[in-house]
């Protein structure tokens, strides 16, 4: 073994240098300009250092370091916790251990170090790209490794050329080839928990949920939201997927541009005249800390929480904001009635719309009523349109000063909160109240834990529209347009119509889209209900956390046990082919019954196989001329010739033992 | 048999007569010694070597014969040291002695200028004595009163101990020993041997007529054949490995050092020779191996093995292809 402590040879510490600075590399698109600066400075500096064969760093000048870092980071973010200064100061620690990186020990260090903060950088960007591209640190790095490993005096000194690290390179990527199938199954098989785990305390600090207004773009924050909103437990078996509204507050009044909430006042008794079938759904909501006074409950509440109100939309306020985890019982019943009667106020609220906005689609709205009559013909040619021509995307172009106009009449692309807005203002114009209703649809139930988990990205805008006789109906209509339409979030609209290539480069754009959004389905939001149906082709609905270990055993046990034979059964055909070939021999006598023992020489084995020939005559004197074969090959000149085990190798392995009798 | 088997696979470097000469020579002494053949082989190997070899076992087993018959057969001039308590370095290397007519001293040579020399019951003498023989094996010369001589060659001790009659004796330290290239025991003669013992003519009268088989160039050809035979890598490989496992064994306190890896190379080779061979095989190790080893080799306290039973077992557990 080598001494951990011998110096790293020039090109040993170039290597490193190369894995540090890819491991900052991938961080400088997220790191302030002077913390870059410093970061390379230090790099550079630690090059010129081992170049020069300068001694060690003495201890007050990485102290003295350590406080140049700690105050750049504070002036910078002014603090150290959190994902951004974590990183650059996982960044500049890279660094400095860069510039006292004298040693073996060191290097490995180093290197340890350096896979730390290039995993980390996948906090900031999990693309596909970048993910390709933080592989080519991974192979820098295993490069390095191998590297380091002894070697002769002569290897280790040759010059620093690319070409030189070619042979490491390639070992490297081998090991990784290697390894993928393993990490393949650590990633299907190992148990998901049903939020990540890395989110650093930074990303709470700005607190994401649902508001009391709405206009363009504000739910989509929360789509691309992957925490947790609340978690529900149900007393009984939880209700159907589809019937999983989960009521925020309601939308009212519309200026043109922002939906806003409208103060209603207190809910009365008789404004809930009668539930029709099931009873009520009990169960428990503890609510994330929000910083909003909006409790959710299921479609429609019934009871009211301790500490609560709940208004004439049926929308659940607490009296304070919700800072902090917030349990609360509630009730529900799912086939409700409501508002039978609608008082003049609020019906003249859920007809308006404002002066001289969106004339396209208040035009529309009048030709359906002239034309149609009745209100569920004009609802459901609302969700017909919605159906045939538009689609769903989280990046929807941008609208201009009627936005409804603009979304229904030309862009046609859009994501919940346009749909349900479009749907209210139609209907507002064809004459039925209608209201936007904010919230959460669905969930993730969690077996393990009996329980429904809500996510910010399972936020949703729906509407409500009146019929007389029957009160509110909820309507959806981003339920409405056609799953196969959910477009793949290529911004192709806003192309100009000019170029040629325009088509060309919108398929390709296309394309790349498609592999994105494929990466992002299948590896970035491979989650634990993704990973529970894993064998749902199979018939198997859910995998528990157990059998999902035993799998994880299993397949790990079994990618060891094939790349362990590979590697040893190349090894030996490689480092001594004629040993693979002398074994061969010896294994085909062994089931013969005539073994050879694990000490005795080709002679003495020979002499024996002769003495008591287990052989036919014509096999014997074939056996016993290819033992004077490898004797000759093997002891009889100081190294064996390739043609020489080649044609060893070729005779053993055409030989077919007879045995007497 | 097995010689067929290595002629197939190259032939020997030795020309036909030398080889003829060195087979007569050991048939020879094996007419002599009876029933030793294994024994009588690894005392030529050891003279091929250039080593110097040590024989213990019992008195009345043979050992002094065989010297003997070695002495005779390889046509070398003998001399007899017999090592008592009393013997003195100068009554082996020889003394400078005063010559009146030439007013000079005069170096006259001791029992040690002979080409083979046996030392018998050599753990009889002082440690004094004892060194004096071991620097002039290790050295081939002889150093007195500021002169230095040099030994006839070939150079060959053969020395004997009595392993059972401790009384009054000084054991020679492991690391003399070591001077040793091989040792071998002799044993009781089985049933067969020991009847044509019985019933042949004394032994001493045999070898006064006993005419030497190889000459003074023979020797030195076969010596530099010995040289000249084939180690290969893959031998090598295999001589480390029974090196390395001397020196990480449990039972084994001490292992073989470098100088007993080059002897049991240069035993090898030599066996490789009376092989007919010119080149190594395993199997040559093997042979030599314990006649190398176990005198070297220093068993831990704990193993309650002989030195013998952990060189065999050592061989039985290195594996070789």
């Amino acid at each position: 073994m080598s001494d951990t402590a011998a110096v790293l040879t020039g090109r040993q510490f170039t290597l490193i240098g190369a894995v540090v600075l890819a491991a900052v590399l991938a961080h400088v698109p997220h790191l302030p300009l002077g913390i870059t600066a410093l970061v390379f400075a230090l790099i550079a500096a630690s090059w010129l250092r081992h170049r020069q064969g300068a001694a060690a760093l003495p201890g007050w000048a990485k102290l003295l370091l350590i406080a140049v870092f700690a105050l750049v980071l504070i002036a910078e973010y002014r603090s150290v916790i959190g994902r951004e200064p974590g990183s650059a100061l996982a960044c500049a620690m890279l660094a400095s251990k860069l510039l006292e990186t004298r040693t073996r020990r060191d290097a490995f260090a180093a290197i340890c170090f350096a896979s730390f903060t290039l995993m980390s950088a996948l906090l900031f960007d999990t693309s596909l790209v970048f993910t390709l591209a933080s592989f080519v640190g991974v192979v820098l790095l295993l490069t390095a490794m191998r590297e380091l490993e002894p070697q002769s005096t002569a290897l280790a000194k040759r010059a620093v050329s690319l070409r030189s690290y070619l042979p490491a390179l390639r070992a490297s990527m081998v090991s990784l080839a290697i390894a993928a199938p393993l990490a393949l199954c650590g990633f299907v098989f190992i148990p998901r928990l049903d939020s990540p785990l890395w989110r650093t305390p930074a990303d709470a600090g700005a607190r994401t949920g649902i508001s009391d207004t709405m206009s363009p773009g504000s739910v989509q924050n929360l789509l691309t939201d992957d925490s947790a909103a609340f978690r529900v437990g149900f007393d009984g078996s939880p209700p159907d997927r589809a019937q999983l509204y989960w009521r925020g507050p309601v939308l009212t009044d519309f200026d043109g541009t922002t939906w806003r909430r409208r103060e209603t006042g207190i809910a009365k008794p008789e404004q809930r005249e009668s539930t029709a079938g099931s009873g009520a759904i009990g169960y428990e909501v503890t609510l994330e800390a929000s910083d909003k006074p909006w409790l959710f409950a299921l479609d429609l509440p019934v009871d009211v929480p301790a500490d609560a109100l709940r208004g004439r939309d049926m929308s659940l306020v607490r009296r304070r904001p919700v800072t902090e985890l917030f349990r609360y019982r509630a009730r529900s019943v799912l086939d409700y009635r409501f508002d039978q009667s609608l008082s003049p106020d609020l019906r003249r609220a859920t007809l308006a719309l404002p002066e001289g906005f969106n004339p396209r689609s208040v035009e529309q709205g009048k030709t359906w009523r002239n034309e149609l009559h009745d209100d569920d013909a004009i609802i459901r040619a609302a969700l017909e349109r919605f159906h045939n021509a538009f689609f769903y995307t989280l990046s929807p172009p941008l609208l201009g000063r009627n936005s409804v106009d603009d979304f229904l009449f030309g862009t046609k692309r859009g994501f919940c909160e346009h749909y349900a807005a479009a749907f209210v203002v139609l209907m507002r114009a064809a004459g039925i109240p209608a209201r936007v209703v904010t919230g959460y649809q669905g969930g993730y139930f969690n077996a393990v834990g009996n329980y429904l988990l809500v996510r910010q990205s399972d936020a949703h805008a729906w509407a409500e529209v009146w019929r007389a006789g029957r009160g509110w109906i909820r309507i959806d209509p981003t339920a409405a347009v056609s799953p196969q339409r959910v477009e793949l979030g290529a911004q192709a609209v806003t192309f100009g119509e000019s170029a040629w290539y325009r088509s060309w480069l919108l398929g390709a754009r296309n394309r790349v889209d498609l592999i994105n959004r494929v990466w992002n389905s299948v590896v970035v939001q491979f989650n634990a209900q993704r990973q529970q149906s894993l064998l749902h082709p199979f018939g198997i609905d859910r995998i528990e956390p157990a059998t999902l270990l035993w799998l994880l055993i299993g397949a790990s046990t079994l990618m060891l046990g094939v790349a362990t034979f590979w590697a040893m059964r190349t090894a030996r055909l490689r480092a001594a082919p004629l040993d693979a070939a002398y074994d061969a021999l010896c294994t085909k006598l062994a089931r013969i019954g005539a073994p050879r023992g694990d000490s005795e020489g080709p002679l003495d084995y020979a002499s024996r196989l002769r003495s008591a020939p287990p052989l036919s005559d014509r096999c014997a004197v074939e056996v016993q001329r290819l033992f004077a074969e490898y004797v000759g090959l093997r002891y009889a000149r100081a190294f064996p010739t390739g043609e020489g085990i080649a044609g060893f190798a070729r005779d053993v392995y055409r030989l077919r033992l007879e045995t007497r009798n | 048999m097995s010689v067929s088997l290595a002629a197939s696979a190259a032939p020997s470097p030795l020309d036909p007569t030398l080889t003829r000469a060195l087979g007569a020579a050991v048939a020879q002494v094996n007419d002599v010694v009876l029933g030793k053949a294994a024994q009588v082989k690894l005392a030529f190997a050891c003279f091929l070597a250039g080593g110097h070899l040590l024989i213990e076992d019992m008195p009345g087993v043979g050992k002094t014969t065989l010297a003997h018959a070695l002495a005779a057969t390889l046509g070398l001039s003998f001399a007899r040291i017999q090592f008592t308590a009393d013997l003195l370095p100068s009554d082996i290397t020889g003394v400078g002695i005063y010559e009146r007519g030439d007013g000079a001293f005069k170096f006259h040579p001791g029992p040690l200028f002979a080409q083979l020399v046996l030392a018998d019951e050599i753990n009889r003498a002082t440690p004094k004595a004892q060194s004096a023989l071991l620097e002039a094996m290790a050295e081939h010369q002889v150093t007195t009163d500021g002169m230095t001589h040099a030994l006839p060659e070939p150079f060959f001790v053969v020395a004997t101990q009595n392993p059972l009659d401790l009384a009054g004796t000084f054991a020679l330290p492991d690391s003399q020993l070591d001077r040793f290239m091989l040792r071998i025991g002799l044993d009781y003669p089985d049933r067969e041997a020991e009847r044509a013992l019985l019933t042949a003519s004394d032994r001493r009268e045999l070898i006064a007529q006993l005419a030497p088989r190889l000459d003074a160039t023979q020797a030195a050809a076969l010596r530099d054949a010995v040289a000249r035979t084939l180690a290969s890598a893959a031998l090598i490989d295999y001589v480390q490995t029974l090196l390395a496992a001397s020196r990480n064994h449990a039972e084994i306190r001490v292992g073989l050092s470098p100088r007993a890896g080059l002897a049991l190379l240069q035993a090898a080779r030599a066996y490789a020779l009376l092989e007919g061979r010119g080149y190594c095989l395993p199997e040559d190790v093997q042979a030599v191996f314990v006649a190398i080893a176990a005198h070297r080799l220093i068993p831990a306290a704990a193993s309650g093995a002989t030195r013998d039973e952990l060189a065999r077992r050592l061989l039985t557990q290195v594996p070789v292809r």
